[in-house]
C-alpha cells in the first residue's frame, strides 16, 4: 500500500462521524443505568445466595473442620503432658467422671470402683488399662492405635464409641458407633456398631444377645473367628464342691464355647480349658442329693505358665517360661523348653507368643510365631499367627520390611480369609514405613482393586500415597 | 533475494529508522478529528456517571465507530464502556487522564465486540451484509465514501488484533507507542500487526486501484 493511498484513507476517515444526537445520548445513558441496576441486582442475589449457603453449610463445615483438626498425625494419641495427673494415675469415677484426651477422645469411667490408667507407650499408640467399666468415644484416626486392656482382654479401636465393662465372670464390649477389635489369648474378633458381646476372661467367647439398655436395640455379636461359638451357651456346670469326690484328678471343665471350639479345632483345646477355681454362688445349685456327698477340694495343681497366662498374669507366666532375669536389666535369654524341644502345638505356641507380647517382651514373641508358621502352615491359626507376627514386627519392634513379608504371608495362607483385608492394608503401611514407596503404592492399588469399599481405604490411600 | 524467493514481498520497514508511512498531520488530538468546536469535550467536572457521559460519550462513540465500522453496534459498546468506567472511577486522580483511560476501555471493548462478531459469523448467526457506504458523513465525496467502504470491507477479513492496530494507526491517527498501550501489547507486536495488516490491505486495495 502506498503512502498516497494511506493518506487518502486518513483523510476519508476524518469524515467518519457518529450522528450523536441528544436523544441518542439519553437513550444510551438510560441503557447504562439499566445495566447498572441489573448488575447490582445480580450482585445482591449472589451475595444473598452466598450468605444462605454459609448459613446452611456453616455448621456442617465447622464440625467437619473441627473433626479434621482434632486429630492431626503429629498429635494423635498423645496425652496432654500438662494434664498428666488428670489422665495418668488412678482415678475413680467420682473423682474424674469424664477424661478428655488431647486428641479429643473421651473416656468416661462408670461406677465408683472403676479405674482407668491412660498411657502412651510410644507415639501413635495410646493404651488404656481398665478395671471396672468405662465408656469410650474415640476420635477416628487410621494412624493411631487406641487400645483398652482389661483382664487379659484387649480392645483395639478403629474409631468409635463403645463401652467395656465387667459382666459377671466375663467382660462385655458394647459398641454404639464404629467398630472395635477384641483380642484375647491367641484370638481376635471384631464387634460392629449396635452390637455387644461378652467375652469370658479365661475362655473368651462371644455370647449372643446381651442387649445394652442404653444402646437401644443391640444385636448379638458374631462368634469369634478362631473359635466359632454355638448359637446359645449352655448354663455353667455345677460347682465342683457339689460333685462327688473324684478318685482321679479333678476334671477340667469346658465352657460351652470351648466345647464347640475343642470339637472344631482340637488344637485349641488347651487354650480353651477352664478350671473352675472359684465356686460360683449362683442359683443353678445342684440337687440336694449331690449336696449330701462330702466335698473334697481339688488337689493343688502346680501353677503352669499356661494357667497364669489364661488368668492374665502374663508377667508371671513369662518368668515361669523363661526363668528369672539373667541380667540386671531384666532380660531373659534362656529359650523356653517349648522352643528348644519340638513340643507344643500351635495353640501353645500362640499362647507363648501372647505371654511374651503382653508381658512387654515383644521380641520373644517372634520365635514361637515363626516356629508355628514353619511347622504348622496348614493349621487354621497360621494366618492369625502370621498377622500377629506382622503386628509385632511393625508396631513393637520397628521392623517394617519383615512385617510386610508377614502380612503378605497372611494373604498367601488364607487369601479370602477374615484377616486378608486387614493384612493387605497393614502390608501397605509396612512398606510405606520401610521407605518402599513403590511397593506400598502397588499393594495399595491392589487393595483398591480387591476391596473398592474396604474399611481400611483411608489408611491405604494415605500410606500408598494415593491421595 | 527477491529472485530466490519470489513469494516474499518487500514490506516497508518499520521502526524509528524507517518510520511507517506518515498519517496525515493532524492538528487535533487523536479521536477528536473532525469535531466542531461546540462538540469539543467540556472542561472536567465532578466525576459522576452523568458528567462523565456528557463530557466523553461522543468521543467514545466516535472511537468505537472508527474501530467497528458499524453504527448500530456503537450504542451497546458505549454502554459497556461507561459501565466499566463507573467501577474504576474512584481510582482516577487526574481528570485530564480520564479521556485516555476511556479510550483504552473503548478500544478493548471494541476488540471484544469484534471477536464476538467474528464468532457469530463462524457459527452462522451473523448473516447481516454490512453496508459501509453510509459510514462517512453526508458531506463526504462519493470517492471517499467508496474508499472507506472498501477499506472496512477488507478490514472485516483481517484478524481482530491486526485490524484494530491498523485502524488505530491510520484511521484514528495514533502514534505506535500510544497504540501499543491501547492494545495492551508491546511496541514490536504493534508494529508487526500494523505491517501485517498493511501488507494484506495493500494486496487487495493496491490491485483494485
Amino acid at each position: 500500500m502506498t503512502a498516497e493511498l494511506t493518506d487518502r484513507i486518513g483523510r476519508a476517515a476524518l469524515q467518519v462521524e457518529v450522528p450523536w444526537t441528544p436523544e441518542r445520548a439519553a437513550l444510551v445513558l438510560r441503557g447504562v443505568h439499566g445495566r447498572r441496576r441489573r448488575q447490582r441486582r445480580l450482585r445482591g442475589l449472589g451475595a444473598a445466595a452466598g450468605v444462605l449457603a454459609l448459613v446452611l453449610l456453616g455448621p456442617w463445615l465447622v464440625v467437619s473442620l473441627r473433626g479434621r483438626g482434632a486429630a492431626p498425625a503429629t498429635r494423635v494419641a498423645s496425652v496432654q503432658k500438662a494434664a498428666e495427673p488428670q489422665v495418668g494415675g488412678e482415678l475413680t469415677a467420682a473423682e474424674r467422671p469424664l477424661m478428655r484426651l488431647r486428641d479429643g477422645s473421651l473416656v468416661r469411667p462408670r461406677g465408683r470402683a472403676s479405674r482407668v490408667r491412660v498411657r502412651e507407650d510410644r507415639p501413635g499408640r495410646t493404651v488404656v488399662a481398665l478395671t471396672g467399666a468405662a465408656q469410650f468415644e474415640v476420635v477416628h484416626d487410621p494412624l493411631r492405635l487406641f487400645r483398652v486392656e482389661t483382664r487379659g482382654l484387649a480392645v483395639e479401636v478403629l474409631g468409635t464409641r463403645f463401652v467395656v465393662e465387667e459382666h459377671g465372670a466375663g467382660i462385655r464390649v458394647a459398641v454404639h458407633e464404629g467398630r472395635v477389635r477384641v483380642l484375647w489369648a491367641s484370638h481376635y474378633d471384631e464387634v460392629g456398631a449396635g452390637r455387644s458381646a461378652v467375652f469370658l476372661p479365661e475362655q473368651p467367647a462371644a455370647q449372643p444377645g446381651d442387649a445394652d439398655p442404653e444402646a437401644g436395640p443391640v444385636a448379638s455379636a458374631p462368634p469369634p473367628l478362631a473359635e466359632p461359638a454355638p448359637p446359645s451357651v449352655p448354663p455353667a456346670p455345677p460347682p465342683p464342691l457339689m460333685e462327688p469326690a473324684p478318685s482321679t484328678p479333678p476334671p477340667t471343665v469346658l465352657s460351652g464355647a470351648a466345647h464347640a471350639a475343642a470339637a472344631a479345632h482340637p488344637g485349641v483345646r488347651r487354650a480353651s480349658l477352664r478350671t473352675p477355681h472359684t465356686p460360683p454362688t449362683s442359683s443353678t445349685a445342684p440337687p440336694p442329693a449331690a449336696a449330701a456327698v462330702p466335698a473334697a477340694p481339688p488337689p493343688a495343681e502346680p501353677e503352669s505358665w499356661q494357667a497364669l497366662a489364661r488368668e492374665g498374669q502374663f508377667e508371671q507366666a513369662y518368668s515361669l517360661v523363661y526363668g528369672p532375669p539373667a541380667t540386671a536389666s531384666g532380660a531373659h535369654r534362656t529359650p523356653p523348653p517349648l522352643l528348644r524341644e519340638r513340643e507344643g502345638g500351635p495353640g501353645e505356641l500362640l499362647l507363648l507368643a501372647d505371654v511374651a507380647r503382653l508381658s512387654r517382651h515383644p521380641a520373644d514373641a517372634v520365635a514361637p510365631l515363626g516356629r508355628l508358621l514353619r511347622e504348622h502352615p496348614a493349621d487354621p491359626r497360621a494366618p492369625l499367627a502370621a498377622f500377629t507376627l506382622g503386628r509385632v514386627l511393625l508396631d513393637e519392634l520397628g521392623r517394617p520390611r519383615e512385617a510386610a513379608q508377614s502380612f503378605l504371608r497372611v494373604q498367601e495362607l488364607d487369601p479370602d480369609g477374615p484377616l486378608s483385608q486387614d493384612a493387605l492394608a497393614r502390608e501397605v503401611e509396612a512398606w510405606s514405613r520401610a521407605g518402599e514407596g513403590a511397593s506400598a503404592r502397588t499393594r495399595a492399588l491392589h487393595y483398591l482393586q480387591k476391596y473398592p469399599a474396604g474399611r481400611r481405604l483411608r489408611s491405604v490411600r494415605h500410606f500408598g500415597e494415593l491421595l | 533475494m527477491a529472485h530466490a524467493a519470489p513469494h516474499l514481498r518487500l514490506i516497508p520497514p518499520l521502526g524509528p529508522s524507517a518510520p511507517l508511512p506518515e498519517s496525515p498531520a493532524w492538528s487535533e488530538p487523536p479521536g477528536e478529528r473532525g469535531l466542531a468546536d461546540h462538540q469539543r469535550p467540556c472542561p472536567p467536572g465532578p466525576l459522576t456517571l452523568e458528567a462523565l457521559f456528557q463530557q466523553h460519550a461522543r468521543y467514545v462513540a466516535t472511537v468505537v465507530l472508527r474501530v467497528l465500522g458499524r453504527d448500530h453496534e456503537v450504542d451497546d459498546v458505549v454502554q459497556e464502556v461507561f459501565l466499566t468506567a463507573m467501577t474504576g472511577l474512584a481510582a482516577v486522580r487526574s481528570p485530564e487522564a480520564v479521556r485516555g483511560w476511556l479510550k483504552t476501555i473503548a478500544v478493548r471493548k471494541a476488540c471484544r465486540h469484534l471477536r464476538r462478531r467474528r464468532l457469530r459469523g463462524l457459527l452462522g448467526f451473523d448473516k447481516e451484509s454490512p453496508c459501509y457506504e453510509h459510514l462517512a458523513a453526508p458531506g463526504c465525496s462519493p470517492e471517499e465514501s467508496a474508499l472507506l467502504a472498501r477499506v472496512y470491507k477488507e478490514l472485516d477479513r483481517l484478524p481482530v488484533a491486526e485490524r484494530v492496530a491498523w485502524t488505530l494507526r491510520y484511521v484514528e491517527g495514533e502514534q505506535v507507542e500510544a497504540l501499543a498501550a491501547l492494545c495492551g501489547c508491546s511496541l514490536a507486536t504493534a508494529k508487526r500487526r500494523i505491517a501485517a495488516a498493511q501488507a494484506r490491505l495493500g494486496r487487495t486495495l493496491g490491485h483494485d486501484r
